[in-house]
């Protein structure tokens, strides 16, 4: 039995459609260095079929972006819409500082500084020293000059200050995009590291600020139970997030006979049949 | 924004936090050894001379090969409108300054 094979069967009670689905391919517009209009113009002039799509810079195509003029110069960012939904949810109510917990390769990290117009104070954080050279090429290629790149294990950082808005895409078991190296082991134990960085995250949020949380798996260990951890031990309050034009499902109440708060129902879950797209899960989460 | 100097690596930041433990840079680099980086370039311009090439010689120029050039110097290559890097010319050829890892081979422009 192949992995997706296996994957499929433990969510058959709970999937919407098939996981595996011929996906669209789409692009962001990075604003920092590029008018909407004008990347519309030019794929126009190529003869590549775009389509609007999430929010005003995210689009379909049908053509081969990452060939173009505007990939290299950084106008455009290939991305896919999932991954694009944690920014774009909360993308009028980001603040001054802000932490990007998982940040590498920076396709998030990208997308937040856009949305910041490039001002303010973007943390972007990544665990893994190796990984900083794909996000460094990623920064640089956008133009991005308002963020400070740091390595640290998010659960060891003492920033000495709080943030107004927290990403924290966690490492998962990647069951929504190929589930390589997938095992029920890796779940729980990715559940475990996720609860942590959660709650970590949640307590250098100040009050008032914002923490999406988003995972890139189906798994509702990794994602409702993360919450219910959360809620379990802190005081929060779980806001359904801004998506509009977008097919997506809500996080289930129960699993293998556990039973969840009913504000799971405000957590997004995203199937790839949905709407092409990988699979993904978000939670957007207030402090008081 | 304010230029941040690391080493012999200058950075353009519009950042005001004060340093961080574990930073590793911060904005985007902007000279080196005093010549501006090419990223730099792409955002804000900075050199005083350029040259305005055609589709062929973009193409060539993307992917990083040298292409011939008429004038003499450091020079900023522009391409409809846009400044797509640098490139040191000297005897009639301007020698690619694209970082390697961005080199590309585009089909559309």
């Amino acid at each position: 039995m192949s992995v997706l094979d296996k994957i499929s069967r433990r969510y058959e009670s709970i999937s919407e459609g098939p996981l595996e689905v011929r996906r669209n391919r789409y692009f962001r517009v990075n604003t920092i260095k590029c008018s909407v209009e004008k990347v519309v113009e030019r794929f126009s002039v190529y003869g590549f079929r775009i389509e609007n799509v999430l929010y005003e810079k995210a689009f379909t195509c049908d053509g081969e972006a990452s060939k173009t003029l505007e990939h290299f110069m950084g106008h455009i960012y290939i991305q896919d819409m999932s991954s694009m939904l944690p920014v774009a949810a909360v993308r009028d109510d980001i603040g001054d500082i802000v932490l990007d917990a998982c940040a590498a390769p920076g396709s998030k990290t990208t997308q937040i500084a856009d949305e910041m117009k490039n001002s303010g104070n973007l943390v972007a954080n990544d665990a893994s020293f190796s990984r900083l050279k794909s996000l460094k090429g990623n920064l640089e290629r956008c133009g991005v000059m308002n963020c400070i790149v740091i390595s640290r294990n998010i659960m060891n950082l003492e920033p000495g200050m709080m943030f107004d808005t927290i990403f924290l895409d966690a490492p998962c078991s990647g069951e929504g995009i190929s589930g390589a190296g997938w095992s029920e082991k890796k779940i729980i134990s990715c559940s475990r590291l996720q609860k942590n960085m959660i709650v970590k995250c949640f307590d250098m949020l100040k009050k008032g600020g914002t923490i999406v949380y988003s995972t890139c798996t189906y798994a509702p260990e990794e994602n409702e139970q993360v919450m219910q951890h959360l809620i379990d031990h802190r005081e929060c309050n779980i806001e359904k997030p801004r998506l509009d034009g977008l097919k997506f499902s809500p996080g289930i109440l129960e699993w293998r006979g556990r039973k969840f708060s009913g504000d799971m129902e405000k957590c997004t879950r995203l199937w790839p049949s949905q709407n092409n797209t990988h699979g993904f899960f978000l939670s957007v989460v207030k402090k008081p | 924004m304010k230029l941040v100097r690391k080493r012999d690596e200058v950075f353009a930041c519009t950042c005001t936090l004060p340093e961080l433990p574990g930073e590793v840079f911060r904005g985007l680099p902007y000279e080196k050894n005093g010549v501006p980086s090419h990223h730099a370039i792409q955002m804000l311009g900075l050199l005083k001379n350029n040259i305005f090439v055609s589709k062929e010689d973009a193409k060539k120029f993307i992917s990083g090969m040298d292409i011939k050039c008429s004038i003499e110097g450091l020079l900023a290559v522009e391409y409809q409108g846009m400044t797509i890097g640098k490139g040191m010319c000297r005897n009639g050829i301007m020698k690619n300054m694209v970082p390697k890892a961005k080199r590309m081979n585009v089909e559309f422009l």
